[in-house]
């Protein structure tokens, strides 16, 4: 694929330098750029093509993954089980657009006001978002329509696969008469100049035939295309620079040959997933910024959240061959309520789930082995999958740290620190039992409870609060104590929701684009 | 019921080609870090960890290959592999591979929490269920886009359960 439509010197200090092109960054840059503002945009990851994305589970994972060691510590299970690489999220350009399923759903008005709908919730750091839901909502309208998600925009959703049809009748059976094939960025009919899905299964490898929305191939050509954007690919941010008068000024990165480089910035966007733009303003202290960039209320890292995400694995008398069709076309929407009946706050979708029988193996119990675990898998033709995320509560100990290791760059690792939250377990319970209810009402004959795998949902580590004090940034994404530095990845929510993130990731991006233009033009960015 | 079903099985085609394996003892010749008795316990390993009764032998050999090729390239793996196998295979009277599987589940289960039994138990998760043999003996049929997909080819065959109503899958309208 074609790089780099244009060459900016690294002293230029015109440019807006994002780091990370993904669903925020990505999305900010051809927002950013048709609307005549100069972008560098630095991507850790290799640029790829659809044509190099293989139907594989392994090689998929390998070639797209962010698989630079981590570590965890607390008491969730992803610790023991994963305790090298406890998220999971892309390094290529078009980050984790590239691997997503594609789910769009949005956050609920009363989401957007957690502290004040929840009330108080013990050992939890709720705050409500700086923005109400009717800000967002004509955003939620324009990233609908420029992703072509379906069924909305008169758009037909995806066709009920296999798996789907399991849960349908288990939805049914459990009176959810919600039960849909969901939303999703993936085009049930040609849109855009793309294809529908030929549904192969293959979505989180790669769309080999780009009938999925990602940044790779819709929003980074198109922002190429207008002459004002440079795409760096390979290209790792390692620190943040700022100006005596605490204006951010430069990023310093590290080429696929491991040089450093500097390059100078009017206002620099950090959208390199959650955990990373997390650990870029720790690793970037000064004397004005001693514990980091941004970071004078000590809120930089904490209040991590990955959603408290499950599978419920089922095996039935007869074959389902759920790997067929969009992995996570299906979606039952009446546990998302807040209903503090039941001895929880917040509430969970219920969405479709499958996998390869690779994966299968690996994330349906991590440690099962022997006769019953073989039984299972030999079983594989014959399973069905059901997947919950809901929302976890913030707690200040959930947070990105560094550690006292470094990797190649000198950067010290990031530890995860995650335990949770009494109403997480309360809530993860709630959903298994319906998970399992809804496969046992169409006859499933050994139900499995998977756990958590890394998380891919990371949110909150930076986020947004009307009041500096208890947050990193404001309801534009701007950082509190830095005024040209800003954040576009998930870590901006101010709390999680239950939903898929990304589609408010976009929406906020759009948003903050218009924001950061508006800022431009007036001379006061 | 039929608990195993062959199906035709892809590797994705830009993906190189599985380990060979020749049969018989032969296949310990292709180790290249590994030593053959070490080998042998793993293989025996590997099969008590993931028991199917219908995976050829040689599916098992290519997960010790596997492992092989990462203790050749990790001298602390190669380290770990060897002075487990020898652990486990000085835990009874008889040879790891000589036990019976109650004998060989037992000695694992002394082992199990510990970094050796983890290499082993992930590293064969990890290959065995790579390999298309075992894919097509379990019904899962792999890289499915050099055939278009399953758009044509029966993403929703499932025949035991009626069709959910078409407006309900493919319907617009907003989601409440």
């Amino acid at each position: 694929m074609t790089a780099a439509g244009k060459t900016f010197a690294k002293d230029d200090e015109g440019v807006v330098v994002i780091v990370g092109s993904g669903a925020g960054g990505g999305t900010l840059a051809h927002e950013l750029t048709r609307r005549g503002v100069a972008v560098v945009l630095l991507e850790a990851g290799p640029h790829l093509t659809p044509d190099d994305f293989v139907n594989d589970d392994w090689a998929g994972y390998e070639q797209l993954s962010w698989l630079d060691r981590r570590t965890a510590s607390g008491g969730w299970r992803v610790a023991k089980d994963h305790p090298d690489e406890p998220v999971w999220h892309c390094s290529v350009v078009g980050g984790t657009t590239v691997h997503w399923s594609g789910c769009c759903l949005r956050l609920q008005p009363h989401e957007l006001k957690a502290r004040t709908i929840y009330g108080e919730v013990p050992g939890a750091s709720l705050i409500d978002w700086p923005i109400a839901f009717a800000e967002l909502e004509p955003w939620y309208d324009w990233a609908e329509e420029k992703m072509g998600v379906t069924r909305s925009g008169g758009r037909p959703g995806l066709p009920a696969n296999n798996n789907f049809k399991v849960m349908y009748h288990g939805a049914k059976a459990l009176g959810f008469d919600s039960v849909t094939t969901g939303r999703h960025a993936i085009n049930a009919a040609p849109f855009d100049g793309r294809p529908a899905t030929d549904l192969g299964g293959f979505t989180v490898q790669g769309d080999k035939t780009m009938s999925k929305w990602s940044t790779l191939y819709v929003e980074i050509p198109r922002a190429l295309a207008t002459g004002r954007l440079e795409l760096r690919a390979g290209c790792r941010a390692v620190s943040i620079e700022h100006d005596a008068a605490g204006r951010a000024n430069a990023v310093v990165y590290a080429d696929a040959a491991g040089v450093q480089h500097r390059q100078r910035a009017r206002a620099v966007v950090l959208a390199a997933n959650c955990v990373e733009s997390a650990r870029l303003l720790l690793n970037s202290t000064s004397a004005r910024f001693p514990s980091g960039l941004a970071n004078g209320w000590g809120h930089v890292g904490r209040h991590y959240l990955r959603h408290v995400i499950a599978t419920v694995w089922s095996v039935f008398p007869e074959p389902v061959r759920m790997y067929r069709g969009e992995t996570m076309g299906g979606l039952v929407t009446e546990m998302s309520a807040h209903e503090p009946e039941r001895g929880f706050v917040g509430g969970y979708y219920i969405e479709l789930n499958a996998m390869g029988l690779p994966a299968t193996a690996a994330f349906v119990d991590p440690g099962w082995w022997g006769r019953d675990f073989a039984w299972f898998m030999e079983h594989y033709a014959n399973v069905a999958g059901l997947f919950m995320t809901g929302e976890d509560m913030p707690q200040p100990g959930n947070r990105v740290t560094l550690g006292s290791e470094v990797d190649r760059f000198g950067v010290p690792l990031a530890n995860l620190h995650y335990d949770d939250h009494p109403n997480d377990v309360r809530l993860r319970n709630h959903g298994y039992k319906t998970l399992t209810a809804m496969h046992r009402a169409v006859g499933a004959i050994r139900t499995v409870e998977a756990p958590p795998y890394p998380a891919s949902h990371n949110l909150g580590c930076n986020r947004m609060s009307a009041k500096p004090a208890d947050g990193v940034l404001d309801g534009n994404g701007r950082a509190h104590e830095v005024p040209n530095l800003f954040v576009a990845d998930g870590s901006q929510f101010a709390s999680g929701g239950a939903c898929n993130p990304t589609l408010t990731i976009v929406a906020l991006a759009m948003r903050q684009a218009e924001f950061m233009a508006g800022q431009m033009a007036a001379g006061t960015l | 019921m039929v608990v195993t079903r062959t199906v035709g099985a892809y590797k994705d085609p830009a993906l190189p080609a599985p380990l060979e394996v020749p049969e018989g003892e032969a296949w310990l010749s292709r180790l290249t870090a590994l030593e053959p008795g070490c080998a042998l316990t793993l293989e025996a390993a590997a099969r008590t960890l993931c028991p199917h009764d219908a995976v050829p032998d040689r599916c098992y050999r290519r997960v010790v290959l596997q492992l092989d090729r990462g203790a050749a390239a990790n001298p602390d793996l190669a380290g770990l592999l060897a002075q487990g196998a020898a652990q486990l295979d000085g835990l009874q009277p008889l040879a790891f591979a000589e036990l019976s599987e109650g004998g060989r589940v037992a000695a694992l289960r002394q082992v199990e929490g510990g970094p050796f039994f983890r290499a082993i138990q992930r590293g064969t998760v990890r290959h065995l269920y790579d390999d298309r043999e075992v894919w097509a003996l379990f019904g899962y049929e792999g890289s499915a886009h050099q055939l278009g997909g399953y758009r044509e080819r029966g993403f929703a065959d499932l025949a035991w359960l009626a069709d959910p109503p078409k407006a309900i899958c493919e319907g617009e309208g907003d989601l409440t």
